[in-house]
C-alpha cells in the first residue's frame, strides 16, 4: 500500500501519525500529550472508555494502547474525521477502539452503554449549549476527565440560568476542528464547576488551570461521583 | 455545672460556639462537634502535623484540630482580642498543649513570619476579608496544602473587583460582631475568581470538595488545594 496516497486521499489532516518509523498525516503530534497521562493519573484504573470528540483517534489510540484498557467507543460527529481514524485503527491494528459517528450536542449517550470513565478533552468549548451534555456524562460513567477552553468572567455575559459565558463563531461545517453549528458557548470557570456539581459530580478536581493559553483560558478538570 | 466555670464563661460573654467541659456545656448555641469541615480537612491532608488556621474565632474548630492524632502544633491567628481572650480561656480549661493562639489581622498581616506549615485550615474567613486575593497570594509560601470553607458570590450578583476579578461587596457587621471582618465591607468572590486567584498564587491543583450553591446564608464551597513540587 502507498500510505503517503492513501493520507493523501484523506486530506486535510490535523495530527502526525508514525507508521512503521515514518510520520504521516498533520503536523501535530499527540505523543507525549499530558492531558493523556493526567487522565490515567486521575483514574489510573479504567478499562472502559467513552471518548467525545476523537477527531481522527490521535488520542484514542493513545489511550487504547495502554495496559489495562479493554475497551474505548469513540465519539465523533464529522464522517471525515471518522474516516480517518478508522482508516488508521486499520493500519496501526488496534482492537480495542471503537468509532461511531454521533452528534454531541444532542446524541442520547446511554445508547453506548455504561463506562469507566469518559474522555472529553477539546471538546466541550465546540458546543453551542455545553450544560446539555454535561447533564448527560454522570448516567454513563462515574469520572469524568475534561479538558476545554473557558471564558475570563470579565468577558462574559449571563446566558440563562445563571450560567455565564461567552459566544464564540465557530469555523463552519468544512472545518474538521470546528463544532457542527456556526457558534459554540464557551462558559466561565465558574459556571463549568457549578455545573458539574449541580449535575451530580460530587468531587471536582481542578487538575491544571492556563488562564493565559494563548486560544484562551483553558483548563483540566477530573470530576468523580462521589 | 460549675457555678465558677459559668462565671467565668459570663464574664466572656456573648459566646458563639459551646464548648463541652467535665460533661457540661457552657458557651453559645452552636456545637463544633462533629463539623465535617474537620474530618474533610484530615481527609484531605491526612499527616498535617502543624497546622496553620486563620480566624478561629473562639477555638471551636482549633481543638479539634489539636486533638487529632499526628497534629503536633496548631498555630491560630485571630483578629480580636475579645475571642482570642475566649479561645485561650477554653484552652486552659481543656488542657490543650499544642495550640497557640496569636492575634494578627489577616487583612494585612505577613504570615511568613509565623513560620512553615503543613497545610492551612481557613474556614469561614475568606467571605470577610475586602481583599481576599492578597491572603491567598501569600498562602502557598508559608504551606503546600490550604483548605478552605467560604462563601462566594453567584456569578449574576457579581461585577469586576480588581483585575479581571469578579465578586460582590458585602457588607460586614461592624467592629463589635465577633463574627464579622475587621473592616466595614468584605469581597465575596465568585466561585471561578477564586479558583483563579488560587491558581494564579501558585496552588497546582485545586479540588472542590463540596459546593453548595444553596447555602442558606450564600453559595459555599469547600476546597482542597495543593502546591505540588
Amino acid at each position: 500500500m502507498d500510505l503517503k496516497a492513501e493520507f493523501a486521499k484523506l486530506a486535510p489532516w490535523i495530527f502526525q501519525f508514525r507508521i512503521d518509523g515514518a510520520d504521516y498525516g498533520g503536523t501535530i503530534s499527540a505523543v507525549g500529550d499530558g492531558r493523556v497521562e493526567q487522565f490515567f493519573r486521575f483514574a489510573p484504573k479504567v478499562e472502559n472508555i467513552l471518548e467525545l470528540g476523537a477527531l481522527e483517534g490521535a488520542q484514542t489510540f493513545i489511550l487504547a494502547e495502554r495496559s489495562g484498557v479493554k475497551k474505548i467507543v469513540a465519539l465523533e460527529g464529522r464522517a471525515a474525521n471518522l474516516r480517518k481514524a478508522q482508516f488508521l485503527q486499520k493500519l496501526l491494528r488496534v482492537d480495542n477502539a471503537e468509532f461511531v459517528q454521533a452528534n454531541l450536542e444532542e446524541a442520547d449517550l446511554s445508547v453506548y452503554g455504561k463506562f469507566d470513565a469518559v474522555f472529553c478533552c477539546g471538546l466541550l468549548y465546540h458546543l453551542p449549549k455545553p450544560w446539555e451534555l454535561i447533564q448527560r456524562l454522570p448516567s454513563i460513567a462515574p469520572i469524568l476527565f475534561l479538558w476545554t477552553v473557558y471564558t475570563a468572567e470579565n468577558e462574559s455575559i449571563e446566558l440563562s440560568n445563571g450560567i455565564r459565558g461567552k459566544i464564540h463563531t465557530e469555523g463552519g461545517p468544512d472545518e474538521p476542528l470546528s463544532g457542527l453549528s456556526s457558534t459554540a458557548t464557551w462558559l466561565t470557570l465558574g459556571s463549568l464547576i457549578t455545573l458539574l456539581t449541580a449535575n451530580g459530580y460530587g468531587s471536582v478536581h481542578v487538575i491544571h488551570n492556563d488562564p493565559t493559553h494563548v486560544n484562551g483560558p483553558t483548563v483540566t478538570i477530573g470530576a468523580t461521583i462521589s | 455545672m460549675s457555678s465558677d466555670l459559668t462565671s467565668r464563661f459570663a464574664e466572656l460573654a456573648p459566646w458563639i460556639f459551646q464548648f463541652q467541659i467535665d460533661g457540661q456545656n457552657y458557651g453559645g448555641d452552636i456545637s463544633a462537634a462533629g463539623d465535617s469541615r474537620v474530618d474533610q480537612f484530615f481527609r484531605f491532608v491526612p499527616n498535617a502535623a502543624t497546622i496553620l488556621e486563620l480566624g478561629p474565632l473562639e477555638g471551636a474548630h482549633t481543638f479539634m484540630l489539636a486533638r487529632r492524632a499526628g497534629t503536633k502544633q496548631v498555630l491560630a491567628l485571630e483578629g480580636r482580642e475579645a475571642n482570642l481572650r475566649k479561645a485561650r480561656l477554653v484552652q486552659e480549661l481543656m488542657n490543650v498543649g499544642n495550640v497557640k493562639f496569636a492575634q494578627a489581622n489577616l487583612e494585612n498581616c505577613d504570615l511568613a513570619a509565623f513560620g512553615k506549615f503543613d497545610a492551612v485550615f481557613c474556614s469561614g474567613v475568606i467571605y470577610h476579608l475586602p481583599e481576599p486575593w492578597k491572603l491567598i497570594s501569600q498562602l502557598p509560601a508559608v504551606a503546600p496544602n490550604l483548605f478552605i470553607w467560604t462563601h462566594y458570590a453567584a456569578d449574576e450578583n457579581a461585577e469586576i473587583v480588581s483585575g479581571d476579578l469578579r465578586g460582590k461587596i458585602y457588607v460586614e457587621g461592624g467592629a463589635t460582631e465577633p463574627l464579622s471582618g475587621m473592616s466595614a465591607t468584605a469581597t465575596w468572590l465568585t466561585l471561578g475568581s477564586l479558583i483563579s486567584a488560587l491558581t494564579r498564587s501558585g496552588y497546582t491543583t485545586v479540588h472542590v470538595i463540596d459546593n453548595d450553591p444553596a447555602h442558606g446564608n450564600g453559595p459555599a464551597v469547600m476546597i482542597g488545594a495543593r502546591v505540588m513540587s
